[in-house]
Formats: structure tokens, C-alpha cells, sequence
């Protein structure tokens, strides 16, 4: 009893309890007594840090999931198929982590079947979100539902779930680029609140572009996490080939990004706001373009070609933040610009400490699973059958 | 710089993106030859592998 005991004493472990208990406490308080308790939001700004980081930063970040799969299954790179497990499973709770997060921001859980069976709003960009969101977290269930029946010993399903494979990718893929660029869409509709800047009829295709180097970074980054606390779980083949998927996706990050920045010049000279970029705002805008965008598709394209593992490593949290930056950015910073300080929103500290909660919730189950089942290793009976 | 007509402005706007069109081919040549030119030089020199 003492051994069991002590070993779950530890102070990651210590600390997530804290954080999730101070999350249970909101929750309470956030469907007990309204958003206006919890959050700072109001009529000028009805979308928060909620909307701008779990959701937004949510989806962009689990990118990595259809960008894996379709690099390795729809275009034959078979060497990064260790990476696939890991990309999947952090998209799946990625999303899993957005609708649970959604909750909070939109009330009434058991309302949540309303969008999609009942009313479903056919001429909205919400819709839209909701739908391929609803279907995507399905996909992603079921393409790593592999590792969890391999885990629970269910042969027979595994095997009939894994035939669904490639199906599920294509599939996961149309949802992706529909809701990743939808998102961005969404933004279309406040070319008066949004800065010049910021706002572009292109924010559809600067949404999808970047999750692009996004989803591919956060494979990098997560897997640089993974790697130190465990180490032991991981198999000869995933070790062997950690370096070969760190390599491939720099290089592929840094032409994305490339193409990104691109996109975000074309998006300015296509609305003549070049003066704006001589003002504060433009200041902001260039640190964020150059960067955050820029700075690491060269720095990605320096360390591919020097084979600079570390470099790589450190270039994705750089676009990590980068991502983060940009989605905060449409969504608080640069969004109603032109009201007066004291009506401008900043987050309340419960509303942080709530997407903390998320995070860390998402981080547990993560742990979860890992220590469990087959996703840093191939299940001993499955060697053969990928 | 003033615009009378929308026309006015489009044309602006249309021949700077061409421009930078242009820019980017020539720019995303530059990337891949950067990117890729180590791997030619492991094509070139097969015994460089083998080190």
C-alpha cells in the first residue's frame, strides 16, 4: 500500500491534483452562477482566451494528426509511421479537449446535440465548424482505437478497425481542410473590428495554411517531450526513426512556412495596407511575421540541412508559440483595436486558470495512455500487421 | 496614393501581388536549393556516405 502510495506522491503529480482541483471549483462556479462570474467577457467582446486558445490554438495545434497520417498513408512515406500513433493521439485529444472546452464558453452541455440533429443552422460558418469538428473527433476516435483494443487484447475489432485505415484518412483530411480554413472564415465577418492587418479576405487560407507547419511542429515538440520521461516505453523502431521524422518534417515545416509568409504579404498588398505597417500595429505585425513566421522557416531549413537536431527541436516551440501568437492575435489582440483601452478585454484569471485546467486535463489523459498502451511501441502480436 | 476609380486601386494592388508572385517563385527556388543542397553533394560524392 505505502510503495503504491508514495509512487503517486510525486510533484507533477501533486500539482496536477491542484490545478484540476482549482478547474472542478470554476466549473461549479461558471454553470452555477454564468459566464459573467468567471469571465470578463461582454457585448464588445463576446469570445475570449476560451475561444482564442482552446479553440483556436486547440485545432491548429492537433494539425499534426492529418498531416501524419496523410504523409504516411496517402502519400506512402512508410518512415514515419512510428510518428503516426503519437500525432493521432494528440489530435484526438486535442480535439476531445476543444468540445469539452467549447462547453464552458457555450452553456447548456445537453444542448449540444442541437446544432447537428436538430437544428442544424445549414447557412452558417458555425455550423460548419460544428459539423466537421462532430465528425472529425469521430474519425480520430476510431483511427486510434487500434491501440486502445490492441491494449484491451479485442483482436478480432482491431483488426476489422484497422482495415478502416486508409479510409479514415482520406476522410480526416476533406474534414481538416473544410474546418481548419473555416475557422479563419469566421473572422471574415468583422472586417470592421479586426485591424487591417489582421483581417484579410484570404483569413481562410492563412488559417489552413499554417496548420499546417503547425501540426507538424507540434509533432516535433510533443515528441521531444515524450522522449525523456518515456524513454523506456518507446521501441527500437520508433528510436531508430525519431531522427528521420524530426529531419522530414523540419523540411516540410520550413517550405509550409515559406509558403505561409507568403500568403500573409500577398494578404496586405492585396488590400494596400502597407502604410499601416509604420505604425505600433505594424511594429506587432512584424514581430509576429517576421518572427515567429519567417525566422523559423529559415531557422527549420538551416537545421534540416545541417541535420542540427536541437536546433529543430527549439525552431518548434518557436513555431508553437508562433501559432499561439497569431491565433491570439485575430482573435484578442488585434481584435476591436479601435476602442478605448478600458473597453478593450483582457482575460480574468479564472477564465487562464480554466484553460490551464483544460490543458492539464488533457496532459493527464495523455499520460494515461501512454503508460498503457501501444502508441510509443509496436503490441508484441502486431508487428507485421501495419 | 490616390484612387478615382475602383479600377485604379485593383491595378495597384493586382501588379504589386504579381510582382511578389514573381519574387516568391524565384524565393521558394532559393529554399529548396538551400534545403536540398546537401543531399546532392551526398549524390555527388557517394564515399562521403560511407565516412
Amino acid at each position: 500500500m505505502t510503495t503504491e502510495n508514495k509512487s503517486l506522491m510525486t510533484p507533477v503529480n501533486i500539482i496536477t491534483g491542484i490545478i484540476l482541483a482549482i478547474g472542478l471549483v470554476i466549473t461549479v462556479l461558471r454553470f452555477t452562477k454564468g459566464l459573467g462570474t468567471v469571465t470578463n467577457l461582454d457585448q464588445n467582446n463576446p469570445w475570449g482566451v476560451w475561444i482564442g486558445f482552446d479553440l483556436l490554438c486547440g485545432v491548429a495545434l492537433a494539425a499534426g494528426g492529418y498531416t501524419t497520417s496523410s504523409a504516411c498513408y496517402l502519400f506512402g512515406m512508410k518512415k514515419y509511421h512510428s510518428a503516426v500513433r503519437p500525432a493521432i493521439l494528440t489530435a484526438f485529444l486535442g480535439y476531445a479537449l476543444v468540445v469539452f472546452a467549447l462547453h464552458f464558453d457555450v452553456g447548456r452541455p445537453y444542448r449540444l446535440v442541437y446544432p447537428i440533429f436538430l437544428q442544424p443552422g445549414t447557412t452558417s460558418l458555425l455550423y460548419e465548424v460544428g459539423l466537421c469538428v462532430f465528425l472529425y473527433v469521430t474519425v480520430l476516435a476510431i483511427e486510434f482505437s487500434p491501440a486502445a483494443l490492441e491494449w484491451l487484447g479485442m483482436k478480432k475489432l482491431r483488426n476489422t478497425v484497422h482495415k478502416l485505415t486508409l479510409a479514415l484518412t482520406i476522410f480526416g483530411v476533406v474534414l481538416s481542410t473544410l474546418h481548419q480554413s473555416s475557422l479563419g472564415a469566421l473572422y471574415i465577418a468583422v472586417p470592421s473590428k479586426l485591424h487591417p492587418l489582421w483581417y484579410s479576405p484570404y483569413l481562410a487560407v492563412l488559417f489552413f495554411v499554417s496548420s499546417i507547419p503547425a501540426g507538424l511542429s507540434m509533432v516535433i515538440f510533443e515528441g521531444t517531450l515524450a522522449h525523456k520521461p518515456w524513454h523506456h516505453m518507446m521501441d527500437k523502431t520508433h528510436l531508430d526513426e525519431h531522427e528521420g521524422v524530426i529531419l522530414g518534417f523540419a523540411r516540410g515545416a520550413s517550405i509550409a512556412l515559406a509558403a505561409y509568409f507568403c500568403v500573409k504579404l500577398v494578404a496586405v498588398a492585396y488590400d494596400n495596407n502597407w502604410h499601416y505597417l509604420a505604425t505600433g500595429w505594424g511594429a506587432w505585425w512584424l514581430v509576429e511575421v517576421l518572427g515567429f513566421v519567417a525566422l523559423p522557416s529559415l531557422l527549420y531549413a538551416i537545421g534540416s540541412r545541417e541535420k542540427n537536431i536541437k536546433l529543430i527541436k527549439w525552431t518548434a516551440a518557436l513555431t508553437v508559440v508562433g501559432i499561439i501568437l497569431n491565433r491570439f492575435n485575430v482573435s484578442m489582440v488585434a481584435f476591436n483595436w479601435q476602442l478605448p483601452a478600458d473597453q478593450r478585454y483582457f482575460p480574468s484569471l479564472m477564465e487562464i486558470m480554466l484553460s490551464i485546467f483544460v490543458v492539464t486535463v488533457g496532459v493527464t489523459v495523455y499520460r494515461f495512455i501512454v503508460s498503457r498502451m501501444p502508441i510509443f511501441f509496436e503490441h508484441p502480436e502486431y508487428k507485421d500487421a501495419h | 496614393m490616390d484612387y478615382y476609380v475602383y479600377h485604379d486601386f485593383m491595378m495597384h494592388t493586382k501588379s504589386i501581388t504579381y510582382i511578389l508572385m514573381g519574387l516568391f517563385v524565384v524565393g521558394f527556388w532559393g529554399i529548396w536549393a538551400f534545403i536540398t543542397s546537401r543531399d546532392e553533394e551526398l549524390h555527388k560524392f557517394p564515399e562521403h556516405d560511407k565516412e
